[in-house]
């Protein structure tokens, strides 16, 4: 597996950040999982992605709060501290099934 | 530097370093009253000081009254400063105390002990420290109701206080050595800024972020590039959507004339030590977009310059 870390603002929104991790898929890579940081002087996540060396488009990923309702016709893959609107919230991460 | 502030605001200052050592105090060497953190009960009603410290320098906390002055003074913007110093202190004070008489209920003296290892652990491992964010995570967030209120206290409030003890000092000795600075090297913007940052190093988030800082440091590795995602523009989303035939025919034969665009496509966007094989060509230019080194948009715009067939 060839994986690559990306560094994502913590003071986006959590809805920000997940367009951002879609766009990114959209370039055939496949989030793995996220670790908050600081690094330069700011808090952000550290986002590891898989990088397929192929046209795999992996399948829609959904970002939300672990407090709120799972989406449906989805399955968790990921849970995890994140930092958004420059606060930390527990978050998981789906995939449609 | 501490000559530089009034008797009676070094004296309060001083309220909130007591807080942290009768914590640190009582993680050392046990607990001798349950109520106060190892130590005697303070021969002051915290609450009673606050509600009339706070009735004493409500009005000096007061941004407009230090803008109503012409000219504006030193002095008038060490008063502001030191008097939100004092009231940020107390209550420090007060929470503290709270945060450390409820850890009393959960634990035994023995479990205190234990705590002490913890704290000196906790402060000086990366690892360490990523264990503390999850459990605190969990905590704060209250998802995870498999971690309990016993496991929180005993692996995380050593840890926070003593990150928030480390913060709290080192923007405290800025916010000092400003208001011995004039004006013009140290302005009123600046003091109420690191205020409030002193305000935030007392807090659970500011310890959180302290604690990170050293866990993050350690998390990247020295020669890792980590670029930064941007807020995507319409055109790259685009772009990204635009290029999904391309990527199609990566690890397929490479026809001769698609090698020799994409060849053209590299050396138009820097890229050094070009592959001579089509195939291998493709999967360069994939990679400058999945790492993020190129836009989708300079990555189209170089393919459509060189004539990549289709476009």
């Amino acid at each position: 597996m060839n994986t690559f870390r990306f560094s994502v603002a913590g003071s986006f929104s959590l809805a920000d950040i997940s367009d951002h991790l879609s766009l990114q898929e959209a370039k055939n890579t496949e989030f793995l999982d996220s670790k908050v940081a600081y690094l330069n002087g700011e808090v952000v996540n550290l986002v590891t992605f898989n990088l397929y060396d192929d046209a795999t488009l992996p399948t829609e990923l959904i970002l939300k709060k672990k407090s709120e309702t799972p989406p449906p016709n989805a399955t968790q893959f990921w849970e995890g501290v994140m930092a958004a609107d420059n606060a930390l919230v527990v978050v998981a991460a789906y995939r449609a099934k | 530097m501490l000559e530089a502030i009034p008797l009676w605001v070094r004296r309060h200052l001083h309220l909130g370093v007591l807080g942290l050592s009768l914590a640190l105090l009582f993680h050392t060497f046990g607990c001798a009253n349950l109520h106060y953190a190892g130590a005697p009960p303070p021969s002051y009603d915290v609450d009673q000081d606050l509600k009339q410290l706070a009735e004493h320098f409500k009005p000096a906390t007061a941004i407009e009254a230090y803008y109503a002055l012409r000219p504006p003074t030193r002095e008038a913007r060490n008063k502001v400063i030191s008097a939100r110093l004092v009231m940020i202190n107390l209550e420090y004070l007060k929470w503290l105390r709270t945060v450390i008489a409820d850890k009393q209920l959960l634990d035994t003296a023995t479990d205190v002990l234990n705590l002490s290892l913890n704290l000196a652990a906790t402060v000086t491992g990366g690892e360490t420290a990523k264990t503390v964010l999850s459990a605190v995570a969990a905590g704060i967030s209250g998802s995870k109701t498999s971690i309990d209120k016993h496991y929180f206290y005993e692996k995380t409030m050593p840890a926070l206080v003593a990150a928030m003890n480390a913060q709290r000092k080192t923007v405290l000795e800025r916010i000092l050595g400003g208001m011995n600075s004039s004006l013009e090297d140290y302005s009123f913007e600046q003091g109420i800024t690191d205020v409030y940052e002193y305000y935030q190093a007392g807090t659970l988030t500011g310890a959180i972020t302290a604690i990170q800082a050293d866990a993050g440091s350690k998390e990247k590795k020295a020669d890792e590039k980590i670029l930064t995602l941007i807020r995507p523009t319409p055109e790259e989303i685009a772009a990204v959507e635009a290029l999904k035939p391309v990527w199609k025919r990566l690890n397929k034969q490479i026809p001769p004339e698609h090698a020799e665009t994409l060849l053209r496509a590299l050396q138009s966007l820097g890229a050094k030590d070009l592959p001579t094989d089509g195939s291998d060509r493709l999967t360069r230019l994939h990679l400058l977009l999945q790492t993020g080194e190129k836009t989708a948009v300079e990555i189209l715009k170089a393919l459509k310059d060189a004539n990549y067939p289709g476009w």
